[in-house]
């Protein structure tokens, strides 16, 4: 796999950084080299979040996103302040419940847009219904992995197992709900 | 001796200042003394929590002129040391670190380059402490300072930190930027036992007319506090006895002695990488994420035909002198690049044939590889202009 770019943003308490560290611990058991970056407001909860992350099958040189090939906006604010950067091709994956892609430009009925093409999960909600609220990311791994095959779910698996040992199972349960959401975009 | 509580070996998802606390516990650091500052801050959070599972121990200082202190008391009581800061604690730990230098005292301090000066921005990168880290304490020195550009690195030369703080008995710098302490990348972890680890030699008795330190030799076992054998550890100019002395042909001793037996080892110490520097016109000089990006450049600039290359000091102190000639003999230009207003470009250009050119980056962000890449791809008449203007 050549060189892919990815950028999660959020709410600090939403888990945006676990996730980043969720994908990069997986995506190293694929077999990939791997390299994050993080930022985050000064606030702990409530400010911005965001995990940067270079995947690659080759030794990586600059390890920070420019182009990011996948975004993951788990709020508006990543929405709105990144999707003027995807390109054409690149996918976007929003929580549906929390992110308005309607005004994006060129976004036709289909969710295609222009350049880049917006998926939606409901991740939170699935959180929510699993009695997990905080589990909304782990739901938005399982709606990546299915997409972009990114890591590969077996290895997603095993990363929330050594992540979660003790909430393993719940945590589980909520990337298979979001790994079964993504199915409709194959 | 198989030590129970360390990182197993195998790969890891780790950043780098998590990396660099659990090297720390390999090379057998069990004293640690701080006070937090981004972006060091958590090296200090998790040896808080790991230090204690080893036997060792964790003090959060008031200060960080205190931490220093600390950590050499606790390395003239026989524990292997390490304190933690960035820009703002380092200058306040400068003073002490003097105080180890004149002493011989075997310690690490992590320093963790964000942008300055002052407070600066403390959550963005920079590289402003470079001359600092030789020159920031009073009086001559010889610093080792070391700059890793990845987490794996971070982790195999806080290692060789420990390892070179022991042999040549002096403070020795980690000098990585906040990009590499914050980044997380994959680390591969071997078995303890395949590490060489540098153990510290002390003297078990003395008699009252035994040399303390033999300044004849570069290396002298330590002589410890608190194990009921006497003597002095002194901050002014010392004689082999550990006595004062106002005396210049005792400060010349002393001097060659401390100065000599970094000098003397320099070949074992300094570190470096080249990459395509084999037939390269342009040579690019750059350490920490900045060599990141040039490696970027040189790949990218070598598809577009360019004859670039990269020379990335590992120690950046003691300075590649000999290694940076010997390029500058055979290349048309140096371009040093770094994330402040120009530093290592002094000590690269006193030591190159060719004409060194500084490409400057403020502080505050990583540079774009395709803007360094353009700019350095236009001057070729610029740069023949210069040539002859040196001549």
């Amino acid at each position: 796999m050549k060189r892919k770019e990815f950028r999660i943003y959020g709410s600090g308490g939403q888990g945006v950084i676990t996730l980043g560290h969720l994908i990069g611990s997986a995506a190293l058991l694929d077999g990939c080299e791997v390299a994050m970056t993080e930022e985050y407001s000064p606030q702990i909860t409530g400010g911005w979040s965001s995990a940067d992350l270079v995947i690659s099958d080759e030794e990586i040189d600059y390890p920070l996103v420019r182009n990011p090939d996948y975004l993951l906006a788990l709020n508006q604010e990543g929405f709105d302040s990144n999707i003027a950067r995807m390109r054409k091709g690149s996918a976007v994956l929003v929580d549906s419940e929390l992110v308005d892609s309607s005004d994006a430009p060129g976004n036709g009925k289909s969710g295609e847009m222009s350049h880049a093409i917006i998926m939606g999960v409901s991740a939170r909600k699935i959180a929510v219904s699993l009695g997990t609220p905080n589990s909304g990311n782990v739901a938005m791994f399982g709606f990546l992995s299915r997409i972009s095959g990114i890591p590969t779910k077996k290895s997603c698996m095993e990363s929330i197992k050594k992540r979660f040992p003790k909430r393993a199972e719940e945590n589980v349960k909520a990337f298979e709900k979001g790994y079964d959401a993504g199915g409709k975009f194959e | 001796m198989i030590v129970k509580g360390l990182i197993d070996p195998g790969k890891h998802f780790i950043s780098g200042n998590f990396a660099c606390a659990e090297a720390a516990l390999i090379a057998g650091c069990r004293f640690y003394a701080g006070y937090p500052i981004t972006p060091s801050s958590e090296i200090l959070e998790r040896l808080s929590s790991r230090l204690p599972m080893v036997g060792g121990h964790f003090v959060e200082m008031e200060d960080e002129i205190g931490s220093m202190a600390a950590i050499l008391g606790a390395a003239n009581a026989g524990l292997k040391s390490m304190t933690a800061t960035s820009g703002p604690g380092f200058s306040l730990m400068q003073e002490n670190i003097g105080l180890g230098m004149i002493t011989e005292t075997p310690c690490v301090v992590v320093n963790e380059m964000r942008s300055g000066p002052s407070t600066g921005i403390p959550t963005r990168v920079g590289q402003g402490d470079i001359m600092q880290a030789h020159w920031g304490t009073h009086g001559d020195v010889e610093s080792i300072s070391y700059c890793p550009n990845s987490v794996q690195e971070m982790f195999d030369l806080t290692i060789t930190a420990f390892n070179s703080a022991e042999k040549y008995r002096q403070p020795v710098i980690m000098l990585p930027d906040q990009v590499i302490g914050h980044m997380s990348e994959k680390i591969v972890v071997k078995q303890p036992w395949e590490y060489e680890i540098v153990p510290r030699l002390t003297i078990s008795s003395r008699k009252a007319d035994d040399k303390l330190v033999d300044f004849s030799t570069d290396f002298s076992p330590m002589f410890l506090a608190g194990t009921g054998i006497r003597g002095n550890f002194e901050s002014l100019t010392h004689d082999e006895m550990g006595y004062p002395s106002n005396s210049s042909a005792v400060e010349a001793k002393m001097m060659n002695h401390l100065l000599g037996k970094i000098r003397d080892h320099r070949d074992s110490i300094v570190e470096f990488e080249k990459y395509e520097t084999d037939d390269a016109e342009t040579l690019l000089v750059a350490y920490g994420v900045t060599s990141r990006v040039m490696e970027r450049v040189v790949r990218e600039g070598r598809n577009k035909g360019l004859k670039i290359g990269l020379f990335r000091p590992i120690t950046i102190w003691p300075f590649p002198d000999r290694e940076i000639r010997k390029l500058s003999k055979r290349v048309q230009r140096i371009i040093v690049t770094e994330i402040n207003y120009g530093q290592y470009s002094h000590s690269v250009r006193e030591n190159s044939d060719a004409p060194v050119e500084e490409m400057h980056f403020p502080p505050g962000a990583v540079p774009d590889p395709d803007t360094v890449l353009k700019s350095i791809s236009k001057p070729a008449k610029q740069e023949k202009h210069r040539r002859e203007k040196g001549k």
